[in-house]
Formats: C-alpha cells, structure tokens, sequence
C-alpha cells in the first residue's frame, strides 16, 4: 500500500506519511490486518477515499482469508467515527466501488501502487 | 431449488449438491447488485426483488409458463436499495434503502403496488425491513444504531418506537414464531433481544402531534455479550421449537417454555445456534458453534426452513449456499 497515490498531491500515502509501518498490524495466524493512517490535515475531505484505496488495494492482494479493518488514526481527523464506520462496512464499501466514476479514482491513485 | 425427497424422513443425513437443481436464473434483473429476495408468503409464486439500482422489481410466473417475468417496478428510492420484505398477508411490501428511508408499498390487487407512506425518520441507511409474523407491524434496522417499530393509525403509518442500545450498525433481526420477542444483531457484535414493555409509552413522539397515536414501549429482555461473536453479526433467524405440541408462551408452566433456536451468521466465519427458553425470564444459550462454516469467509445470511424445523440455509463470501440440519 505504500506506492498508493494520494488524490490530491503526486506524492505516494508513504512519502506522505499518511501511512507507515508502526501503524500497521499483522496477525498471520488470526488472518487479520489493521492499518491506522493519518490523513494530512484534520479535515481533510479525502481521507474516506484514502481508505478506500487502501481497502481495495489489498481486496485485490491478500488473500481472501483475511479480515481488513482500516481506520483513522485517533485524534487525526474531526470525523473520525464517520470515516471510520464507512471504510468498514462492507455494504457500503461493495456499493461505493459499484460507482464507475468513484472507481476509476481509485483505479488512478492505485495505478502506481503495483 | 427442489429438495429430491421429503425433508422430513432426513434423519440429518448430509445432502450432497446434487440433490439440489437450480430452476431458474433471472439474468439481468437488475442494472447492479441484486440486494434483496422475497417470495410472496401466501402463494409463494410472486418475488420481490430489491436492488443497488434503487428499484424494487416482482416477478411472477405465468400461468403455463415455466419462466419469470417481471410484472412491475417499483421506484422511489433515490440510491440502493437495501431489504425487501412482504407483509403476513401478502398485501404489502415494504423496502429500505441507503437514503436513510423505509417505503411501504400495497398492492392493488392488479400485480401493481401503489406507495402508501415513505417514512424517513432514520438518520442514516436501512439496512433491514421485516414485518411481524402476523400483525401488520414493520422494524427497520439501521447503520444509525437504532430500530424502528412501524404501525398505522387508519392507513398513516408513523414511527411507534425507536429501540436504543446496539452501540453499531444494526445488520437485521428476526421475530420468535408467536411474535412476541424480537432478535436484532448488529456490528457490536451483539445480539440483543427485545419484547414489548409493560408500561405504554405516552412520551413517545408518536403522541407529539395533534392525534393520539398508540406508541410502544420496548426492552430489551437478554444480550448475547460481545464476547461471543468476534466481528460483526450480519444476519439471524429464529426457527420454531420442532415440538409443535410446546406451549407456545410460557404460562403458568413451571418448567418453561421452548422458544426455538436462534442462529446467527457472522464475519468470524462462524454459524452459532443459540437456545431460547423462557421461565419468567428469558435465556438465550449457545448450543452449537460451526466455526469455517463457509471456509475462510464471512457468513452473510442465515434462515431457518419455516416448514422444517432443523433445517437451515446459509450463505456467504466463499460464494455459496450451504443447507443444514440441526441434529438435537
């Protein structure tokens, strides 16, 4: 996920620092992965979008087994709970990617990511 | 689907996929994700169809025909469209979607249905309609973290009762077989059970306005802890004792009454079977766990046959749908 695009700046969710390593856990085992990021500013209107690019980046890469839960990190954004509850419901993430325009954003901030 | 012999000799015996024949396939029903299915509770030879395209289609078989068509199309919702679900009676239908309503639809008798109220008092996404098993009383279970109980007062359908508690979404219920408790389960990893309190509720919005309108109120009478389900609980249902000589309610039964079983299907990839009994209070006990019920993936709905009791049918992410019976 680290070559992910940001939306709005043509610099990757890593040089942004709106992802690294500490805050990301793995539990081969348990299949399970949780990714805090950071959006840039507390406001910003693209972290639901951020999130979903890195939901759909690993949809497309991990193994099916595994259970993803993406979430602001606390205190980073003023609407955390919102985003958060959004990025993981999977009802609304599987409409949300039914969206042609939504999807080709994403398939853009994505396309460097491989 | 077609069971190749009477489910009632099963013995719970394992059935292999080859007994079960798929009848038919409706391609390009509708323009995006087909949510939501209902057969027609009465006839069984309508189905409702509701879909992310915002409509909600039926679909009946012709007389000599062996295929179905689609008859009407309801529309209204102004995106997905979440839960589609037919009244005891058959005469209504009701739908629920993204936009954060619940539209209730009657049929005029002609194959077509005329919207009767469009109630929009949740705050955020249905996710779930579901109607008593013989009243004609309406839930609606959102991603606002509440549920809605839904009456009419001479064809005005308002808001009896809003029902607090789950902390999350909450993905669906289901009613006991006498219709006197209601199951909910939600992204809590809850499941909660709810019956009618035993005070009326006067303060309740309902009776704000100029006309007197009954509210309800409920409680929530048994919890299943978050503790039990690992992730969140998608769906349940509630199938009827197998005894059907039990009483039905408890009484004055000192032993209690037998309220069935419970199932739930969960994104821990784990079906649970839960006991229900009531004596005076009401327990709820889990009695079975099938962990990998459908492999490595979330199991998305469960259903009780309404016809035979231990049977269940599942489905989920792994892409299938796998028919159960519960040995006691």
């Amino acid at each position: 996920i680290r070559k992910i695009n940001d939306p709005e700046h043509p610099l990757t969710l890593e040089q942004l620092r709106v992802i690294n390593c500490e805050h990301i856990t793995v539990d081969d085992a348990a299949s399970r992965v949780v990714i805090e990021f950071t959006p840039t500013i507390p406001h910003c209107s693209m972290a639901t979008l951020i999130g979903l690019c890195i939901r759909v980046r690993l949809l497309r890469t991990l193994p099916e087994r595994f259970k993803v839960d993406i979430r602001v990190r606390e205190g980073t954004h003023q609407s955390e709970a919102d985003v958060n509850k959004q990025l993981n419901d999977k009802e609304r993430v599987a409409a949300a990617l039914e969206n042609t325009y939504l999807l080709d954003v994403v398939n853009q901030c994505l396309a460097t990511a491989a | 689907m077609e069971v190749d012999n009477d489910a009632s000799d099963r013995d719970g015996h394992r059935s292999t996929s080859e007994s079960w024949q798929c009848l038919e396939t409706i391609d390009n029903a509708h323009k995006r994700t087909v949510r939501s299915v209902a057969f027609e509770p009465t006839q069984g030879r309508a189905l409702a169809t509701a879909s992310f395209d915002g409509t909600t289609a039926i679909w009946e078989k012709g007389p000599n025909d062996e295929t179905y068509d689609c008859v009407a199309t309801l529309e209204g919702h102004e995106n997905e469209a979440k839960s589609v679900a037919w009244s005891a009676s058959g005469q209504l239908l009701a739908t629920c979607g993204r936009d954060k309503s619940v539209w209730i639809w009657e049929s005029n008798g002609e194959g077509d249905f005329d919207c009767i109220s469009v109630l929009m008092e949740h705050t955020q996404d249905v996710k779930m309609v579901l109607w008593h098993p013989s009243e004609e009383l309406l839930v609606s279970f959102s991603y606002d973290n509440t549920i809605r109980i839904w009456k009419d007062e001479d064809d005005d359908w308002y808001s009896a009762a809003t029902l607090t508690g789950h902390t999350s979404t909450v993905w669906g219920g289901a009613f006991s077989h006498n219709g006197k408790y209601l199951a909910s389960v939600s992204d809590d990893r809850t499941v909660r059970v709810w019956t009618w309190g035993t005070t009326p509720d006067e303060s309740s919005d309902a009776n704000a306005g100029l006309y007197y309108r009954p509210g309800i109120s409920y409680e929530c009478v048994a919890t299943v802890p978050d503790s039990v389900h690992t992730r969140a609980i998608y769906s349940v249902s509630w199938g009827r004792p197998p005894n059907k000589d039990a009483a039905p309610n408890g009484g004055d039964s000192s032993s209690g009454s037998d309220l069935g079983y419970l199932a739930t299907g969960c994104g821990d990839n784990t079906l649970r079977i839960f006991k229900v009994t009531t004596d005076g209070s009401l327990d709820v006990t889990l009695t079975c766990t099938q962990e990998n019920a459908h492999g490595l993936s979330d199991i998305n709905c469960v259903e009780w046959n309404p016809t035979y009791p231990g049977w269940l049918a599942t489905c989920g992410d792994d892409g299938t749908v796998r028919i159960w019976y519960l040995e006691e």
